[in-house]
């Protein structure tokens, strides 16, 4: 896997593609929007809710942007999953993103070392565990917000075909599966991402597009073991 | 010379006549006998506190803020108006034995103009059983001096709060067994929400929302469970049509009639909110863990070094 370019000493190791970080990017923008725009709604009570709601220009206008995003997000998630499929499916490229029965015995093992028992260190391969759970959630999550979402923006549509309580679960499903999606990045993301110690104040691969060849080492130890052995040293 | 003589003669004319021509139509709009009469009974009622002792007990108010009744949809008509027994001063005897006899002796006055809305009234849930002490007259929803234009923005959001004056009266609703959560319930829906929400933005609030009325109707509001009721499962595609055209008998359903989900009646929604709400704190916990063994272990890692 372009084993030749990916190892440059000087730059680091390539680890994310340019589409893939611009991915990123508006993932960051998108989420950030829909989770404001969103949770004022859901928590319309609150003062804060109430006065972000006015700044945006009323309720109304707060439902339109939140629906702008959402076709944006929409069409970033098509984007993924189109992609994705010429990658594993035309490319044959390995699923390095979704979960294995490796991953499960990798929990098992950090939960010994992080309580302090006797464990060998854990050797990570493209993604670790938490990824995976990121990246996994992440797509099941969109997905289930783009679904519910749909129905709540055009309940006259979806009842043609299915019984209103539809509707209702709908809005159930949408409020808490974004509550969720917003603890899983306020906690875990950001904590991985920005304020564990080694990577604060910020991990800037998903950015750059690289990693130093220690970190790779370090955090992906296979995949690294895999590269160096497919460059070897000296190139 | 001659000329600018003339030149300011014709000027002069000018302002004379522009000058008569005004004060002529300030002329013609004198002080209406009506406003002149306001001006009398606003002497005694605009200000102070003014109030009577009823034979009830109760101390009735006889204040009325002028600029309530000019702000009002009323506010063409004169005091005498509606208060056609004092036109003169001192006034006859008071008659009044309690707020409630007073407010209900005035709605033949409210239907001797509004004669269109007396049918559906007097079936309506609110006013079927005069006898009750409960039920609703003109002013308990309308207000009395401030009565608003039915469908100005204010008035429609507004109206929830009147609805809510009894129906949020826990005391007052056992009595008639519907539960005061109802009020909550809609709120926590799409509607109920817009509707917390409208007052938000400055300028006109949106009015394409549905209150209170727009579902239960007004004057002819009946039980939720009366065959001729607007919520009553044969109309509701029609209620529910109103705003969302092409509502069929499914769209209705997703409306859950104000109740808590439950397994029996709503068991999708039921369990996608139990779903998560155990689901949730299983994971909050299981990461912060996570984040908290991380912690150590770089803490540990830190003091090996």
């Amino acid at each position: 896997m372009r084993a030749a370019r990916a190892t440059d000493p000087e730059a680091g190791v390539i680890r994310f593609q340019p589409h893939q970080r611009i991915e990123h990017l508006v993932l960051i923008v998108t989420f950030i929007a829909l989770a404001v725009t969103g949770l004022v709604q859901r928590y319309y009570s609150v003062g804060l809710s109430q006065w972000l709601i006015s700044v945006m220009g009323g309720i109304e206008t707060t439902r339109l942007i939140h629906r702008g995003f959402a076709l944006v997000l929409t069409l970033g998630i098509a984007y993924h999953l189109a992609w994705l499929d010429y990658r594993l499916f035309t490319r044959h490229a390995r699923p390095s993103m979704l979960p294995t029965f490796q991953d499960f015995r990798d929990i098992v093992n950090e939960l010994k070392r992080g309580l302090g028992l006797k464990a060998a260190p854990t050797h990570f391969g493209r993604y670790d565990y938490r990824q995976k759970f990121e990246y996994v959630g992440l797509i099941c999550g969109s997905l289930i917000l783009i679904v519910t979402g749909f129905i709540l923006a055009y309940p006259v549509a979806v009842t043609r075909l299915f019984d209103g309580q539809v509707v209702a679960a709908a809005l159930e499903f949408h409020g808490y599966e974004a509550t969720l999606a917003v603890l899983v990045i306020l906690i875990w993301h950001l904590w991985d991402v920005v304020f564990k110690p080694g990577i604060f104040p910020g991990d800037t691969s998903i950015f750059t597009g690289r990693i130093s060849p220690e970190r790779l080492r370090e955090e992906h130890y296979l995949e690294y073991a895999e590269l160096t052995r497919k460059a070897p040293a000296g190139e | 010379m001659r000329k600018i003589l003339v030149l300011t003669a014709a000027l002069f004319a000018i302002a004379l006549a522009v000058f008569f021509a005004k004060s002529a139509a300030e002329a013609s709009a004198p002080l209406s006998m009506t406003e002149a009469a306001d001006a009398a009974c606003n002497g005694c009622h605009a200000g102070g506190n003014l109030a009577i002792s009823l034979p009830s007990g109760e101390k009735m108010s006889l204040k009325v803020d002028p600029t309530l009744l000019a702000g009002s949809v009323h506010r063409q008509l004169a005091c005498t108006s509606c208060h056609q027994t004092l036109t003169g001063y001192p006034h006859p005897p008071s008659d009044i034995p309690s707020v409630r006899e007073y407010q209900l002796s005035r709605e033949d006055l409210c239907w001797g103009c509004h004669a269109d809305k007396v049918a559906e009234m007097q079936e309506s849930v609110h006013r079927k059983d005069v006898s009750r002490p409960d039920v609703a007259t003109c002013a308990d929803c309308h207000g009395a001096h401030d009565v608003q234009a039915p469908a100005a923005a204010a008035t429609r959001l507004g109206s929830v709060t009147a609805c809510n004056g009894c129906h949020a009266n826990e005391r007052l609703m056992d009595r008639y067994g519907i539960s005061t959560g109802v009020i909550q319930a809609f709120y926590d829906d799409f509607h109920g929400k817009t509707v917390a929400l409208a007052g938000l933005k400055s300028g006109a609030a949106n009015v394409e929302v549905a209150v209170c009325a727009d579902c239960h109707g007004a004057h002819n509001i009946l039980r939720a469970d009366a065959a001729g009721s607007m919520v009553a499962a044969a109309n509701l595609p029609d209620t529910c049509g109103r705003c969302h055209e092409g509502a069929n008998a499914n769209f209705t359903s997703a409306w859950l009639s104000h109740r808590e989900p439950d397994l029996g009646e709503a068991p999708l929604v039921f369990l996608a909110r139990w779903f998560y709400r155990i689901m949730i704190p299983f994971i909050v916990v299981g990461l912060l863990a996570h984040v908290i063994l991380d912690a150590r272990r770089a803490r540990r890692k830190g003091e090996a070094k």
